[in-house]
């Protein structure tokens, strides 16, 4: 495993950084200061990444070759966890794909989904997500095990820490790849003008705010998880420990960087693109298809998409001299966006506010009764529907499972909020028992109204989105519509509803009398 | 016997009187007519306005025009009455099975009161069998074997009253299948100053509809194919007593009337039996009635059809426009163009819709702001 000790590799460095470490002689990285984007982003495409960052963690913490020894079980846990999570992907992968073609292929037809269709995406889809959310919970459970074996100020140091790549690449990035990573930098800059981190802080805010719902949706895996209990870090753990690693490990790191005989790396990275782009494409689709877009708009909207990506093309080839400065480019593409917005009728437009790409179309895409209305309140109907006719002691039961959804779904609650929401849900369950059948029927939308959670997370959308256009940058409508892959789908769409679909002719059926 | 189902089970139970629910009903059902009482009393507590007695204690049934010969004890096509000891009777009278608060726009209407809100009153049973019923498992069941709630025409107006909504809805079953309640119901409306609406297939004779069409202050009826072979197949019923129904609303009532045409793939969407249909309505309606083509979901018996691409949807609008008909609409599809209502003059948008919901509405009044135009319709 530690043949390539030539200090050219990467793998080599690493375990010399490792040698100088165990043995004393290589002092504390440096602190971490405002790191050069190109450089963080260089090291991102360059190297193995998750191995620096173990490595720099644990320089970071001070392990001692005692503690290394401490948690080799925790990691040899982890390690057989992940070669069990490479496998199940080796698993589910293929059939995702599998699925997601057939979904993609109906969404195409634009027909509505078979129900088998769908059902089998929806398994397969929370089935990757299900295995994605128990390695986490694994590794988190581990990582009880870990932190228990830090000092007080090792927990400190681990709570606030942050990836320092920095002093690992200050010491041996050469100029040709300082060179490589500033061009890199650059390109990702021209390709996402209006993801540019450097924008302000307001906005920066309330991105973070929404990213941290997203996440708090599923579990992640802890800071010690992430870099500690990962087959990254066995070099830099056993060195320390001075223990030679054991085969679940040895296996782990293998599969990690070549994957396994059957599912090779290669194979699985080839599988993730082609999911990444199934994903992406049929999220186009479920959006071009809600929107049903007259014939008249779509000619307009592909050109302006076109312009877009023909501007940020032109951006990115011109020589740095010739390149718009980006509040020019911004001020560009939001007179395309404007443009875009003027062919929109209202009721796209509204739909576009609220649209959430998602695998299985949202319900307000797929149902047009559903279509505009504020919230969907069906679900809380149907809950509280249950709920009135329950004992007191079930009630509670019904209340704190909803709860629980709710923070899986929306992030966590104080716990005033939540002492707040559980009285609301009590009052108005309260309320739907005290009524009369006919009384509830005519009030459980109103009801189910007054319960809905609040979106945190559409709220947040619309901040960000008020935002952006106070300070003339692009949104989401240049985001979901003005991009090539959504005008190949546009195209595609409209060509396809040019000509018309030969079905074959239902079987008259008597009716039963 | 080794299997018996429902329906096995009704015929038995026909056959030999109803069983014993029935049967205590036939003794003492002289005395309970027109009681709110409670249990199997009241269950024929209301006797139906239009039918015949002919002897044996057999009646002919006169609400629609399939004009059901019924032996004691038997239940009409509809499933929602029966005769019992020779006279006609509701079933499920006082018995709506869906009561909700919907906007108007689910009717559909587009020219009545735009925005809003209706106490929606349905009852189970149907006198059609489309193989694509949207409601099947409330309009092709018996009314009185769905889950219901009780409710007196007065009842319903209290609730309404309290609940702040001035106009009743009959939708997602027939009114005509619960003519007796729907009237009772619209006469109690109409006495606490409510407005009444109700969508219907059509199918009924002249003289019940009239009656009913008193209460109404504006009807959707289903106009859903353009040939006889169309009605027969998939509805079941024919499509001249559907004509005839557009007709007598048209010409003998007030109500302010509006049709839907739910397009369904390969059976009704010929451009030139559309563009007939149109020639139709324009001749014997005018060119301002208002004309909604809905998008047709697999549903019921036709789960092997796709839905109807929006081109088909659009060609249809456009055929309509051509043979001059001024309000077309699309529904069952948003957001879409066709939601929406323009000036048929200056081409101004007057009210923007996202499905049912209003986005704008820019003539309360019911002019064009811009042309001044009048749009007929009922605007306040
Ligand atoms: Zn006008």
């Amino acid at each position: 495993m530690l043949s390539a000790r030539s200090p050219q590799s990467i793998i080599g460095r690493l375990w010399w950084i490792t040698v100088l470490v165990a043995s004393g002689t290589l002092p504390a990285p440096i602190p971490a200061g405002e790191m050069p984007k190109a450089i963080r982003e260089k090291f991102n495409d360059a190297h193995d990444r998750q191995a620096l960052d173990s490595l720099d963690f644990i320089l970071a913490l001070g392990l001692t070759a005692d503690q290394a020894r401490a948690i080799l079980r925790q990691h040899q846990a982890a390690c057989r966890l992940h070669t069990q999570g490479y496998l199940e992907q080796a698993e589910l992968q293929p059939l995702e794909i599998e699925a997601y073609t057939a979904f993609l292929e109906e969404s195409r037809r634009n027909q509505g989904f078979s129900p088998e269709v769908e059902h089998h995406t929806a398994q397969i889809h929370h089935r990757a997500i299900r295995a994605r959310d128990e390695l986490a919970e694994g590794l988190n459970a581990l990582a009880v095990g870990v932190w228990d074996v830090l000092t007080l100020s090792q927990r400190q140091i681990a709570a606030d820490y942050k990836p320092n790549r920095k002093a690992v690449f200050e010491r041996f990035a050469g100029p040709q790849e300082r060179r490589k990573a500033d061009r890199l930098a650059r390109r990702r800059a021209i390709r996402n003008p209006g993801r540019h981190k450097t924008c302000d802080p307001q906005l920066e805010k309330a991105r973070k705010k929404l990213e941290s719902i997203n996440q708090a949706a599923h579990p992640r895996p802890d800071v010690i998880a992430r870099h500690l209990l990962t087959p990254a870090a066995a070099e830099s753990l056993h060195q320390l420990a001075g223990v030679e690693a054991p085969l679940v490990v040895r296996e782990a790191v293998d599969c990690r960087r070549l994957g396994t005989r059957d599912y090779p790396l290669s194979r699985c990275r080839e599988d993730q693109s082609t999911l990444h782009k199934l994903r992406a494409e049929i999220n186009n689709w479920n959006l071009a298809n809600g929107m049903h877009f007259s014939r008249d708009q779509i000619g307009p909207l592909v050109e302006l998409a076109e312009r877009a990506e023909d501007l940020k093309t032109a951006q990115r080839r011109a020589k740095p001299r010739d390149r718009l400065p980006r509040k020019v480019l911004l001020e560009k593409l939001v007179e395309l966006e404007l443009a875009a917005e003027s062919v929109l009728r209202p009721g796209q437009l509204e739909v576009l506010r609220a649209y959430l790409p998602c695998l299985i179309p949202p319900k307000n895409l797929k149902d047009p009764v559903r279509v505009g209305q504020a919230s969907d309140g069906t679900r809380l109907a149907n809950w509280l529907e249950r709920a009135r006719r329950k004992p007191q002691w079930r009630v509670e039961r019904l209340i704190e499972r909803m709860i629980e959804r709710e923070i899986a779904h929306f992030g966590p609650m104080g716990d005033a909020a939540l002492e707040q929401r559980r009285l609301a849900l009590h009052d108005t369950v309260r309320r739907a028992a005290e009524m009369n059948d006919v009384e509830f029927a005519l009030n459980k939308d109103e009801l189910a109204q007054a319960i809905q959670p609040e979106n945190r997370k559409e709220q947040l959308i619309a901040d960000i989105e008020a935002l952006r256009r106070e300070r003339r940058q692009p949104g989401r409508t240049y985001r979901f519509l003005l991009n090539s892959d959504f005008a190949a789908v546009l195209s595609r769409a409209g060509s396809t509803r040019r000509s018309r679909v030969g079905w074959r002719l239902a079987a008259p059926l008597r009716s039963r009398y | 016997m080794g299997h018996i189902d429902r329906r096995d089970f009704l015929a038995v139970v026909g056959r030999y009187g109803l069983g014993g629910c029935a049967a205590c009903v036939l003794g003492e059902f002289g005395a309970s007519v027109g009681l709110a009482g409670t249990g199997s009393s009241r269950r024929w507590a209301r006797e139906v306005d239009f039918y015949q007695r002919l002897p044996d204690k057999t009646i002919e049934c006169g609400v629609c025009p399939r004009h059901c010969v019924l032996d004691d004890g038997e239940t009409g096509f509809c499933r929602s009455r029966i005769n019992v000891g020779g006279r006609h009777y509701a079933r499920g009278y006082n018995q709506p099975c869906i009561l909700r608060v919907d906007p108007v726009e689910k009717v559909p209407l587009s020219h009545f009161l735009p925005g809003v809100k209706t106490m929606t009153v349905a009852v189970g049973g149907c006198n059609l069998r489309c193989l694509y019923c949207q409601n099947w498992q409330h309009s092709q069941t018996a009314p009185d074997e769905l889950k219901t709630f009780e409710l007196t025409p007065e009842q319903a107006i209290e609730s309404a009253r309290r609940k702040g909504v001035r106009v009743i809805a009959f939708n997602y079953t027939e009114p005509v299948a619960f003519l007796e309640y729907a009237k009772d119901l619209a006469r109690a409306a109409r006495k606490a100053e409510m407005r009444v609406v109700a969508a219907t297939g059509g199918y009924v004779e002249p003289e019940p509809l009239l009656d009913f069409a008193r209460y109404l202050d504006a009807i959707t009826i289903g106009l859903k194919g353009y040939t006889e072979d169309f009605y027969e197949t998939v509805c079941g019923v024919r499509l001249e007593g559907v004509l005839k129904s557009i007709q007598t609303i048209k010409r003998e009532t007030d109500c302010w009337l509006e049709l839907v045409n739910l397009i369904v793939p390969t059976y009704n969407d010929n451009p030139a039996t559309i563009r007939k249909m149109c020639g139709w309505i324009r001749r014997n309606l005018g060119v301002t009635v208002p004309l909604h083509f809905s998008r047709f979901v697999p549903m019921y018996r036709l789960t092997n059809l796709p839905r109807t691409p929006i081109t088909t949807l659009e060609s249809a609008c456009d055929i309509a426009r051509r043979v001059g008909l001024k309000y077309v609409y699309t529904s069952n599809i948003a957001p879409h163009d066709g939601n929406n209502t323009y000036c048929p003059k200056c081409k101004t948008s007057l009210i923007q819709r996202l499905g049912f919901k209003i986005l704008d509405n820019r003539m309360p009044d019911g002019q064009c702001p811009k042309c001044h135009l009048r749009i007929p319709g009922v605007w306040k």
